[in-house]
């Protein structure tokens, strides 16, 4: 069992926004419509934006600030708990999980999430021509589950979950070569994408992991540590 | 298994919810057919003593 | 089938005349409730089967939006009912019983479109099932489920104890109503004699069950306000809005009581059984329950205000200041101000001025709801700059609501033709008729029995 975790280091982000698009593709995440984004219903698993920074200044002196968000996989996730059905679960690992094949679409669990990372179908999936042929062919399935990048139907909810079908693969791999699985085999798109290599990831149980010792940084810190969620997406501040 | 263990995995446990509330529901509906069926009729005891009246 | 004792009423005639006659123009109102119910229908179909609810305004963040208005106003609307005939009669309030099923009936017609509401709002109403199946006990959804449809349920019930000797009297009295008609009378009256063992055991019944719904109606909007309580949602996080929620339900189901009891002395003629003595008390419970949301909305805005935790006054100031700015203080005009005004220096012994403020109440009270719901939504705890929510709900979402509330008046109204609306036997002269004791007379018992036993009764 372990405590798979991330850690953002925000000092070394550079804001190009691949982990978001080796998310998508990852991932399969619909592609919406510009009226549809306009909206506010583009599903972004993984997020990059600007933050608002009080002091903007002037070229060549401008200052700008960027941020980083996938799921914060909390260890007291709100929304696993308002799940009528069961849909999303904390599995053993402690990743927040979403079956696609349960979700009932009530959005008790959108509406739970401080961090609103949890996105809804609000259309059927769809994706303009040359991405349909290029579709990420894992899926996560079982007895009555469909997970990870595997297409969702209308009408669900969908959200990072840590490149689940990755650490199931990893598995199976080490147990095909029948040895047993390290935690070092197993890293998210968007971390292994990281330009910057700004992301780390790793098993926050271990004392000698990278992410451990990040997390032991005086920069390390959690969004909304108030709301008593504890994430293990922990960020390291600029500066 | 501790008592907090027990607790958790009723609340947690995908399925005992439902149980839970099909069970509320059907003992509601007992006891009102039942209820039903009283006043209606009234007791068995109630009947014979008005009957022997 | 032998005749029911009934007790002696002299608003028989009355209480009665509506169930004769089917109008040209109930016709047209049922043709037109009925029209705007199927357009609601085929909304919802368009969005079940072709649209998905990308057809509504709902987005990120805003995810809940009037269906869910709809749901906890339908709920609350359904506490009319449970309040006056079950509160009030707990309380030993007489003069409750000419309104008990005018005002149950509200309950028994709102709940099922609240229950809609939310069935409407799922992204899989098909795998609506999959919460029975699946059902978790820590999601505040399963509480709901469990407390809407057992309360559903008991409400069913309740209505319909205390409605079988008047069905008895329907089966007795009106003979000359369709076949059809009468049968259905005389399976739902389950072979009522009208002992007057009967009528005690039904008192004693009613009464017990009073209790019990008491317990329901408290629990039932408690728990429809903790689905949005147990999120750690700035507006949302408060112990206060149970408490808030249940006190909202009455109050804007108390007013939904005069506007169908002023109606219904109208359309139906009934001035002599709905006296205005009625509208009188209903008055003094209305001011009130006016002061009363002024005290819940104080305590609330201050605690807030007071506090003035950020991402709580984001909320705040979207009330009183943002987007939401004209809704919130037109919802202090109808539910508190304008209301409160009239009940006390206009509305004793004026029944339209009664209509016209607790219209408004009703109006305010969806408001409320909304108000509830969507300022929390636009504005998350998490970096809400980016993040501001806006919704503007679509044509289908109003069309829907819309169909909502004419189903409701439809199901009303034509219960009214064919049901006694006044409680006859509730509102008798005496219920301890010395000519109840009849020689005894065998009857056929209903299915509940299997013997055929010989009973006193008439």
């Amino acid at each position: 069992m372990s405590k798979w975790s991330m850690v953002i280091d925000l000092d070394k982000c550079v804001a190009c926004q691949a982990c978001s698009i080796a998310c998508r593709f990852e991932n399969n995440t619909p592609v919406a419509a510009p009226d549809q984004a306009e909206l506010g219903r583009a599903i972004r698993w993984n997020d990059v934006f600007p933050l608002p920074v009080e002091d903007e200044g002037e070229y060549p002196n401008a200052k700008e600030r960027y941020m980083t968000r996938p799921c914060m996989h909390c260890e007291n996730p709100p929304c696993t708990k308002v799940c009528p059905v069961g849909a999303t679960y904390q599995d053993e690992d402690g990743i927040i999980r979403q079956n696609y094949a349960r979700c009932i679409g009530c959005r008790l669990c959108t509406v739970g999430c401080p961090y609103t990372v949890r996105y809804f179908n609000w259309s059927v999936p769809d994706w303009v021509s040359p991405l349909t042929e290029h579709l990420n062919p894992d899926r996560v399935e079982g007895r009555g589950a469909l997970e990870g990048p595997s297409i969702r139907p209308r009408g669900v909810v969908e959200k990072c979950t840590y490149c689940i079908h990755r650490l199931q693969k990893a598995h199976a791999q080490a147990e095909a070569e029948g040895r047993d699985f390290r935690s070092d085999e197993y890293v998210p798109a968007c971390v292994q994408t990281c330009t910057g290599k700004a992301r780390f990831f790793g098993d926050l149980d271990d004392p000698n992991s990278t992410v451990s010792q990040l997390s032991q940084k005086r920069r390390a810190f959690r969004l909304l540590e108030e709301a008593g969620t504890n994430p293990k997406t922990i960020y390291l501040q600029e500066g | 298994m501790s008592i907090q263990q027990i607790g958790y995995a009723f609340v947690n446990t995908p399925g005992i919810g439902g149980i839970v509330a099909i069970s509320v529901i059907t003992t509601a509906a007992v006891i009102y057919f039942f209820l039903t069926r009283w006043i209606l009729y009234g007791n068995k005891e109630e009947e014979e003593t008005s009957r022997d009246k | 089938m032998n005749e029911a004792w009934h007790p002696k009423n002299d608003g028989e005639e009355v209480v009665l005349s509506p169930i004769h006659a089917i109008t040209n123009s109930d016709l047209w109102l049922w043709s037109i409730l009925a029209a705007i119910l199927l357009a609601g229908i085929v909304s919802w179909g368009i969005q079940f089967f072709v649209t998905g609810l990308a057809a509504t305004g709902l987005n990120r963040p805003v995810y809940w939006g009037l269906y869910i208005t709809n749901f906890v106003f339908f709920i609350g609307l359904a506490h009319s009912g449970t309040f006056i005939s079950a509160i009030l009669r707990l309380a030993g309030q007489g003069w409750r019983k000419p309104l008990t099923r005018a005002a149950e009936a509200i309950t028994l017609f709102s709940l099922p479109f609240g229950v809609t509401s939310i069935l409407i709002d799922m992204g899989r109403p098909d795998r609506a099932l999959n919460i029975f199946i699946y059902g978790r006990f820590q999601s505040p959804l399963l509480w709901d489920i469990t407390a809407v449809s057992l309360y559903l349920f008991s409400s069913v019930v309740f209505f319909y104890l205390s409605l079988i000797p008047d069905i008895a009297l329907c089966r007795d009295r009106l003979t000359e109503v369709p076949a059809w008609q009468h049968r259905m009378y005389e399976i739902l009256a389950l072979g009522w004699t009208g002992k007057n063992s009967q009528f005690e055991r039904l008192e004693k019944g009613l009464d017990g069950m009073a209790i019990f719904m008491t317990m329901l109606v408290i629990t039932v909007h408690t728990v429809v306000s903790w689905v949005f309580g147990m999120t750690i949602q700035p507006g949302w996080h408060t112990a206060l809005i149970g408490p808030f929620f249940l006190l909202g339900a009455i109050f804007s189901g108390t007013s939904a009581v005069v506007i169908v009891l002023a109606i219904l002395r109208k359309t139906y003629h009934m001035e002599n059984v709905l006296p205005i003595s009625l509208f009188n008390s209903l008055r003094k419970l209305l001011i009130t329950f006016t002061l009363g949301w002024l005290y819940m909305m104080i305590a609330e805005n201050l605690t807030t205000s007071y506090g003035n935790l950020q991402e709580e006054m984001r909320v705040l100031g979207q009330k009183t200041g943002g987007d939401f700015a004209i809704m919130f203080w037109a919802m202090w005009i109808l539910v508190f101000f304008v209301p409160l005004l009239i009940f006390i220096f206009k509305g004793k012994d004026s029944i339209p001025w009664m209509v016209g403020a607790t219209v408004m109440v009703n109006i305010g009270m969806w408001m409320e709801r909304f108000l509830v719901i969507v300022p929390t939504e636009t504005r998350p705890r998490l970096l809400y700059e980016l993040t501001k929510g806006v919704y503007h709900p679509t044509l289908i979402e109003w069309v829907i609501t819309a169909s909502l509330f004419s189903g409701l008046i439809l199901l009303y109204a034509m219960f009214t033709r064919f049901f006694p609306i006044i409680p006859l036997w509730e509102t008798a002269d005496s219920l301890e008729a010395g000519e109840n004791e009849q020689p005894s007379r065998g009857f056929h018992r209903h299915k509940f029995g299997e013997t055929v036993a010989t009973l006193k009764g008439k």
